[in-house]
Order: structure tokens, then sequence, then C-alpha cells
């Protein structure tokens, strides 16, 4: 009998299961490509790095960056090594295909180069499609898939940037790598080792020695016996080694995925409690009268849980099926930041979870009403009103601000801990959550203050409507309430984000006003990931001769794993010139003269880096790279947020002695006067047109909004997927209106008769809608910067500086949009209202 | 136009149709409401009187005929000459009052010209006036659910007077009234027609009620089947009692 009462309430109310089905749907659909694309980036990876290194068992390397950083005695070692069947060396770099005479700083025009000898086994397992099968000359093996997109066929030849200038390659073959991954745009390419030392100015060195284990010998056993031979900076990994790093790397992102995912199904849930709350007020006497006829309420309880159980499963069904849509969306967002995309996987797990998640948030959104519904006396039935209970308001207030306090002290202990351990994540969620919920408990309280305020030039602009809207909307405190919260979320998460973001990227460009005296920044054209083209040594005579030019220096970094770090970045200048170039904030404590010091026998450390490894000035350090050794002395530790704060810093000597790399990673150049900056940018631009096309030249006002562009690029995926929970609990804001309209038939069919015209009530709605959507953002950016401020404070606690900055753009856009989503949100029930009958308005119970 | 009478009928039919069938709730009515009249309307049910309301008070379209308000054909009014005409020549008074629960009484009875887009302000005088002419200046800061049901039917005529209507449309407006409070409002109705002169026309099934208009036009089966002119409230009983006899 439930089961068919349920069924029929589900059914009945078509268009409200719709609209409480769609929240979950959209959950679910979410929670599922954003499983479904984490998995999508895993197995990319994975097969790139099967595909790459084929049949390699073992890669060795100086960390990434490193080109020609391995020494080529090492070679002749390891191929001693018992149990080594091969071992091919290789360099590696990056060129720019020249498009219409220039070259862009677009990734499609980006190409990895590794430069092999001609005969060594190709290791990389790449399947020849067409052309030669071997080297020729100088001619360039190119990756089909990157041929195809750029229409490169067998013996064209093509124009490429490289170290050097403008080389023209002529195409001896085309090769394919797996099943054909998508690199972001990015191709690969192979040639002659010889011709790539010339090209890309690496006179000696490796950059990674490959090397396959003889059959029936232990990789792990053949992998200590290399390492005990290599110096202590280099790394001997498995492909899976990297492949797992990697993965770990991507972890990160992958947990904030989840995290906004999640918060979107909350959202869902949310959006369920407040519609089967307005369900089951809207049908007391309905229920009563089952409880006169003898309905336990244990039956009603489980009528109202099965109704939800129908909707959720339909939803998660939908959500399934929209996620599939969805998730073709994410991931070419994230292809267009440069995550590699191979083909979309599914994973299984996201067929499984995805739906189970959708159908728990909305039996557990149902489950506090069904209780309420199940509290219903029997004489519910013949009463005509219900007098709702009292709000205990003080309550409410003092354990809400008592959560809201602590989640901002969880938020903040998170940021504030430079490592990430269980508990302190679990603080940092749980700090959401709980600032969450303590801003919905008082959202009662404060939601109909904020509505009184915001309904004022409202009501300037039309009286009436203005008024009454108002009115309605604080009739129902918690309805209201709880309709603004479920967007509060969706925003606060947006503002948080945007906070952080902007801190982020405010907080660099103070920095680099402070600590960069430069006025132009060399660099690869579209420089991130990847073995990065180094800049000829001969590129820093041609700048410094330019006729605008001051003074000029190049400086030089390196990721290396120098057994103090893992992957830690080493930056290399020239203390004669340093102080011309950079201030630096030292800690207090640091040596009298830091360039001096550095001149001789010392480095500087980040001081986070410094606080973690509990170095101090004073102390050695003994490195180890790939050249050579030496011990080094702390002179000081940097602040903020410039290269060097976030690099070991020493001098170019040094830097040669230990890792001996080669070019330069930046050119940084100063005008001789100030008046003359314009002409130098002419000048390097020229230059490097005619001879550098690889490169390009920044001003800092173009490297802050390189920095700007690239944080909101990837922050863009989370706008997405907060779009959606936004767009969640827009659906909410509907069903409030409509419940809203509903219980104001009489009131609506009195205004009209009176001579309210049609666009009158139109626009009534439409001002409630407005008062609730408004209150919602407007609570939401105050939580979120508050959000965004406990974790940016939190950073500042530490060594990085930060400082919070409030995101101008996030707050204008998000005032403007909730603007036309309150409009958007009250078309239907507007349009219900405007077409209610007046008769039969004035008539109804 | 002050000589055209306050509604002029003729010939109205309104039949209501659904799918196949179709009922004919108004047959032909021809009925001319001077002004300052006060005309009862009774009936059975069924009998067309609340659809002979409704058409008057341009919430329901008609079928046929002719329909006059204060000298303005409104058959060929679109929607927005039909919410100007209710706003500016009718007002209504509902069984059930209809006052919005959260303004006060003065705002509930501005509403109609607050409607109509006028400064609050400058209503003031107006729903004082009209406040103490149903008895009410003290309650005037007071919300519907503070008042009396007698208090609220007052503060809807009141209200009903707000934009000094060519016709006033009373729904049964004492059916929710104790006797007492009921002759309260019939008398102010009374004393609105006479003093003020305002035009009445008022649906109700209680002779009593009745017998307080001037004239008393009673419906059966879409037709006007007589009228008796009001005062005795035993004429009226027995009249209607005839009506639903021959019904």
């Amino acid at each position: 009998m439930i089961r068919s009462l349920a069924w029929r309430s589900v059914s009945a109310r078509k268009g409200r299961a719709v609209l409480n089905g769609l929240g979950i749907v959209l959950g679910v659909a979410l929670f599922f490509s954003v499983l479904s694309l984490s998995q999508t980036i895993v197995s990319t990876f994975d097969e790139l790095f099967s595909s790459v290194y084929g049949d390699t068992d073992l890669a060795v390397s100086a960390g990434a960056n490193g080109q020609g950083t391995l020494n080529e005695s090492l070679l002749p070692k390891i191929q001693k090594v018992d149990g080594v069947s091969v071992a091919v060396p290789s360099v590696g770099t990056t060129m720019v295909l020249i498009r219409n005479g220039t070259a862009e700083p677009s990734q499609k025009d980006q190409v990895f180069v590794s430069g092999v000898r001609p005969g060594d086994p190709d290791l990389a397992g790449a399947k020849t499609v067409s052309g030669a099968d071997d080297l020729v000359g100088d001619q360039l093996q190119l990756d089909a898939s990157f041929a195809e997109n750029n229409k490169i066929k067998v013996g064209d030849t093509v124009k490429f940037a490289t170290s050097t200038g403008v080389r023209p390659l002529k195409i001896s073959g085309l090769f394919q790598i797996g099943s054909g991954v998508n690199f972001g745009g990015q191709g690969f390419a192979a040639m002659d080792m010889k011709y790539a030392r010339e090209y890309f100015d690496i006179p000696r060195g490796f950059s990674e020695i490959d090397v396959k284990v003889a059959s029936g010998r232990s990789v792990a056993a053949v992998s200590k016996e290399i390492e005990a031979i290599v110096p202590a900076g280099i790394q001997v990994n498995t492909p899976s080694d990297i492949a797992d790093e990697i993965n770990s790397q991507i972890q990160g992102f992958n947990i904030i995925l989840y995290f906004f995912a999640a918060m979107s199904l909350f959202v869902g849930g949310f959006l369920i409690l407040n519609s089967f709350n307005m369900t089951v007020a809207q049908r007391l006497r309905e229920i009563g009268m089952l409880r006169t006829l003898g309905a336990s309420r244990k039956l009603i309880r489980r009528m109202i849980l099965l109704e939800a159980l129908i909707l959720g499963a339909l939803g998660a069904l939908l959500g399934v099926a929209i996620g599939l849509l969805l998730t073709r969306l994410m991931v070419w967002l994230v292809s267009n930041v440069g995550f590699p995309i191979g083909t979309i996987t599914y994973p299984p797990v996201a067929f499984i979870v995805a739906p189970i998640l959708g159908v728990g948030a909305t039996v557990l959104g149902a489950l506090r009403p069904a209780i309420r519904a199940s509290r219903i006396p029997p004489i519910q039935a013949v009463l005509v009103e219900h007098r709702s209970q009292p709000l205990r308001l003080g309550r409410r207030l003092t354990v809400g601000s008592v959560l809201t306090v602590v989640g901002l002290l969880g938020v903040f202990t998170l940021a504030a801990s430079s490592d990430t351990p269980l508990p302190i994540i679990l603080a940092g969620v749980f700090g959401v959550i709980f600032l969450f919920s303590g801003v919905i408990m008082i959202g009662p309280v404060v939601v109909p203050m904020l509505v009184r305020g915001m309904a004022w030039p409202l009501r300037r602009l039309t009286p009436v409507e203005g008024r009454i809207a108002a009115d309605n909307a604080r009739a129902n405190p918690t309805r209201t309430a709880s309709t603004a919260s479920g967007l509060m979320i969706g925003v606060a998460l947006v503002a948080a984000i945007g906070s952080i973001g902007s801190s982020f990227i405010g907080t660099i460009s103070d920095d680099l006003d402070k600590e960069l005296k430069t006025d132009f920044t060399i660099q690869p054209r579209g420089a991130q990931g990847g073995p990065q083209a180094a800049i000829a040594e001969s590129a820093l005579d041609q700048v410094r001769a330019l006729p605008a030019a001051g003074p000029a220096t190049g400086v030089k970094t390196l990721f290396v794993a120098d057994g103090v770090a893992k992957n830690q970045a080493v930056y290399a200048i020239d203390p004669a010139t340093h102080e011309q170039f950079a201030t630096p904030e030292y800690s207090p404590g640091a040596v009298p003269d830091v360039n001096a010091a550095l001149a001789r026998d010392s480095l500087t450390l980040p001081a986070f880096f410094a606080k973690q490894k509990k170095l101090a000035v004073g102390d050695t350090l003994a490195l180890e790279g790939p050249r050579g050794s030496k011990r080094l002395k702390v002179a000081a530790l940097v602040k903020g947020n410039s290269a060097e704060a976030s690099s070991i810093v020493m001098s170019l000597d040094n830097f040669d002695a230990l890792y001996g790399g080669t070019g330069f990673s930046q050119i940084l150049a100063i005008a001789k006067t100030p008046e003359q900056r314009g002409a130098l940018g002419e000048q390097i631009d020229t230059l490097l047109k005619n001879n550098y096309p690889a490169f390009q030249s920044l001003s800092n006002e173009q490297v802050k909004q390189r920095i700007k562009d690239q944080t909101n690029q990837v922050f863009a995926i989370f706008y997405v997927i907060m779009a959606v929970a936004i767009l969640v609990s827009l659906l909410g804001v509907v069903n409030t209106l409509l419940m809203s309209v509903l219980e104001r038939t009489r009131e609506i069919g009195l205004l009209r008769a009176i001579g309210s015209s049609r666009w009158q009530i139109r626009r009534m709605i439409v001002s409630e809608s407005l008062l609730i959507t408004a209150a919602g953002s407007a609570l939401g950016l105050v939580v979120g910067m508050a959000l965004g401020w406990a974790f940016v404070r939190g950073i500042a606690s530490g060594e990085t500086h930060a400082e919070f900055h409030p995101p101008v753009a996030v707050i204008v856009t998000v005032a403007i949009l909730s603007v036309v989503a309150g409009i958007l949100a009250a078309i239907p029930p507007a349009r219900r209202a405007a077409k209610m009958n007046v008769i039969d308005a004035l008539s109804y119970e | 136009m002050s000589d055209s009478p306050a509604v002029q009928v003729s010939g109205l039919t309104k039949r209501y149709e659904s799918g196949e069938t179709s009922v004919d709730a108004l047959k032909g009515i021809d009925l001319t409401i001077e002004r300052g009249d006060f005309v009862a309307v009774m009936g059975p049910s069924g009998s067309g009187k609340s659809t002979l309301m409704h058409i008057l008070g341009a919430l329901e379209t008609y079928s046929e005929g002719s329909v006059a308000i204060d000298g303005k054909e409104i058959g060929g009014m679109n929607e927005e000459e039909l919410t100007l005409l209710r706003r500016d020549s009718i007002g209504f008074i509902f069984q059930f009052f209809n006052l919005l629960p959260t303004m006060t009484a003065e705002e509930n009875v501005m509403l109609p010209s607050m409607v109509a887009g006028e400064k609050t302000s400058a209503l003031k005088p107006r729903s004082a006036e009209l406040l103490e002419l149903v008895g009410l200046s003290d309650r005037a800061k007071h919300l519907p659910s503070q008042l009396s049901g007698g208090e609220q039917q007052r503060v809807s005529v009141a209200r009903s007077l707000m934009r000094n209507p060519a016709l006033l449309l009373a729904d049964e407006p004492t059916g929710n009234l104790d006797s007492k409070n009921g002759a309260a409002v019939l008398d102010m109705l009374r004393d609105v027609q006479q003093k003020a002169g305002h035009t009445i026309m008022m649906v109700t099934h209680d002779a009593v009620a009745a017998s307080r208009a001037g004239r008393v036009v009673f419906l059966r089966d879409g037709l006007i089947a007589g009228e008796v002119a009001g005062g005795d409230s035993n004429r009226i009983i027995e009249f209607f009692a005839g009506l639903e006899q021959a019904a």
C-alpha cells in the first residue's frame, strides 16, 4: 500500500518531482564526470608512460628539466652493470613550430625533441607509420598525430624555432605513440643526437639514460646496483615510478575536484530536504487523514522515504546519462589547460558510486522531513491551520556562530600546515562543513535581515510589488533562509576559490613589483612542463649589445633530486650583478653581504624549506650533482614569492660545477634609462623574432598577466563545477517560489481583482526571487571570502608570504549573475502566478 | 458620460464549454443599474448570479450580448484595459475579506491606489477618512490577524471605496459574519449608498441582507425571474421560496 502511495505521490506532483530530481541528477552527473575525468587523466598518463617508455625498464635522469646534466662517463659505467641488457642515452629539449613566419606561445605548436644515437635500439616502442624507420642525417622523425594536426607529410621541410634560431628540418618518417595520445596538442620528435646537440646548444652530457634489464634479471636488483654507482643526485626510476609520481601530483587536483563534486551533491541533498519539508507542510491534512485511518508513524515515515528513494533512483539513473556528456565537457576544459588526454575512460566504480551517493543524498535529505511527517498528529486532518513551532532563534544564533568560528579555525589549520597528514585534511574538510552548517543555522536570523535591507531599493522601484515580495520572503524565514542557504553554499565556494586565486595573484604581483627590478624577462615560449629549451649563452651578449639595453644577465634553473629534497628547484644567478636585478626579501639573521657570500661558497634557501629541513644560516649543505659535489654554506633564508623564494639559489659558477647546465633558462634585461624601456622592448622583440623565435620577451606587466591567465585557466574548471552546484540551488529557488505562489493564490487573486496587471504580479514574484537570490549570494560572498581569508591567513602564518586580496571580479560577476539568476528562477512561478484564473484564485482554499 | 447608468446589460449570455458538452450559465440577461442604486441579486445555487457578478467585475468574459460599466462597453476590451477598469471603476467586497496578512489596516485600504502607482504619503488622508467612515480610526496600524471578522470586513469596505469606483460589487459580504457584525456591515453599505451616492450590487443568499437593498433581482436558470423592491424581507423570502419550488 505504501509503495503505491509513494509512487502516486511522485507521479501526482510530476513538476515538483522533476524539479527535486533535477538537483540529484546534476549532482550525480557531476560526481560521475569528476570520477571519469580523473580516471581519464590517470589512464592517459599510464598509457603515455607505457608507450613512451615501451621496453624501458629503468630511466636514469637528473630530474625534470635536466638537459645534458648527466655526465657522459656514466653511460659506460651503467652498461657494465651486471644485468643491464641495453643502455640508451638521449638528450631532450623543446622546439616550436613556425606558423605564418612566427612562433606562437601556443602549446599546440610545441614539440618535445629527443636526440638519440642512430643505431641504438628504440626502447620507446614507437611504431613507424610512414617514411623511413631509421634516422636519416639531420632529418626529423615526427609523431603522426602532431603531423596530422599540422598537415605535415613525409618529405616536407618544416621550419622550427630552436635554441639557436630557426631551422628548416626535413621530415624523414612519422611514428605513432601508443594509441595516439593527445598531449594538449604537443608533439614528439626524434633526431640524431649529433644534430640535436648542435641545434639546441647542448654540447655535452645526456638528459636521460634508458635501461633495459636482461631477461631473467630482477629490475629492482639492477636498479639498486645502478644507484650504487651513480652520483647521489641522480634518480633511477621505473616508468611506473614516474607515472606514480605524476599521479600523486594529480591526486591533489583530484581531491579538490571530488570535494567540489561532493559539495554539489550536498546542495542537491539540501534541496531535497527543503522541498520535502515543504511537501510535508503542504500535505498535513492528507497525512493527518492517513493517521486517522490508522496508519502508523512508521508507515508514514516509510512512505516519505520510499518517495525519496524512487526520486533518488530515477535521478541517479538520469544523472549517470548526463554525466557521460558532462565528462566530455570537463575533459575538453582540462585539455585546454594542457593536461594530456587520451581516450575518455569511464571507470566502473563511477557507475556504482555516483548513483549510490545520489540516492544516499536524496534519502538523507528526506530523513528529517519523514520524521517530521510521522509526528503529525491525526487531529491535523480536521484542523484548518497548522501552527508551526516557534524558532528558537537565540539558540540557533549561538550554536551557529560557534560552528562558524570552529569551521574557520579548521580551514586555517589546513592552510597553516605545510604538511597534509590525514587529520589536517579532515580538519579542513570538517572546517568547511562546520562553517556551512553554522551559517545555515544562523540563516533564519540573518536572511530576513538581509532581505529587509535588500528590499529597500526594490521598494523604491516598485512600491507595492517590492513591499509584498519582501513581506512574503520574510513570512517564512526558515524556508527563505534554507533556500538562500543552498545558493549560499555554491556562491561561497566560488567566492572562496576566487579569494584564494585573487590573493595568490595579488600577492605575487605585489612581490614581483618589490623584488623584480628587471624590465624584461626572456624565456622559452609557452614555458610549462617538459624539458625546456635553453637560451644559447651567445644570446646574452646580443641582448647586451642592443642600443637601449642597460645591464642584462642570464639565470639558470633546474629541478634536481639532490638528496636534500625531491624535485627541488635550483636557481643560479650571477652574484656580481645580482642586486641590479632582484631584491630578495631575506629573513633576519642573514650574513651581511649575501651576494659576496654567494660568489664564494654559499647559497640561500627558501625560508619554508629551511624550516621544514631544520636548517639555519651558517649550516653547511653537501650537494652532489652529476658534474661534481660541493659543500655550500647557508648565507640567508628568502621569504616572499619570487623564484628565489622557492629555490636553492647559488652562483652560476657553483651551479655549473655541480650540474653542468647549458644555456640560460631566462635572460633578464634592464633598459639603459626608464624612458628607453619601450625601445628596448622593441629591440629585444626584433632580435628574438629574427634569431630566436622559440623565445619570447615579457615585460613585468606581461609576466604578471601570464601568472594571472594561468591561474585563471586552472580555476576555470573549479568554476564550472561550482556553476553546476549553483544551478542545483537555483532549482531550489524555483521550488520555493512555486510553493510561495501556491500558498498565496488568494492574495494574488485579490491583487488582480483590485486592478493589478499581470506584469505587476510577475514583478512581484521576480522581486521575491531577487530577494532570495540576492540574500543567498550576499551571504555566500561574505562566507566565501571569510573562508578564503582564513585560508590565506593560514598560509601566511607559515613562511610563505600571502596577503588577502578580495576577488573583485568574482564579486562583481556573482552580483550580476545573481540578478540574472533571480530573474530566470522566477520565470516558471511568475508565469504560473500571472496566468492564474482570478475567480478560481479567489475561491482557492 | 455621467448620465449613462452605472451598469447596462442587455442580452447577456455565458456559455461554458468543455469538450463536447456546454452549459449555459446565463441565457440572456437584461439589467440596468442606475447610479446610486443598491441592487441585491438573489437566486438558488446554479442560477448564474455569481457568473453575472464575475462578468460585471471584469473577471470573466461572456459569450453574447453587451455589458457597459460606467458607460464603457467592456466587450472589446483587452486584458490590460480590463485591468484598468477593475482598478479605477470597480470595488470588490468578498465573503472572506481577502486582506493581505502582512499589511496594516491602513495599508490594506490604500492598496488599490498603491497598485495604481500612487505615492503612499499622498494616500494617507483618504485612507484615514475611509477608516473613520467605517469606524476603525483607532485600528489603522493593526494587522488583519489583530482584527475581528467584522472589523476585517469593514476594512475591506473601506478598501473597496478607496478609488471611488463607479460600481461596488459585494459577494456575500455577510456570509462569514455573525448577525450583529453582518448587520453593521450592511448598515455601512447602505450609508455608503445613501450618503455618498455609491452604486452597489450585492450577491447574497440572505433575504434579510437583501432587504437592505433598494431593488432585489432574482435569477433562476440563467434568466431574470423577477424583481421586488427592497425593504420587506418577508416578501423576499416568499418570492425566493416560490422560485425554489418552481425549480
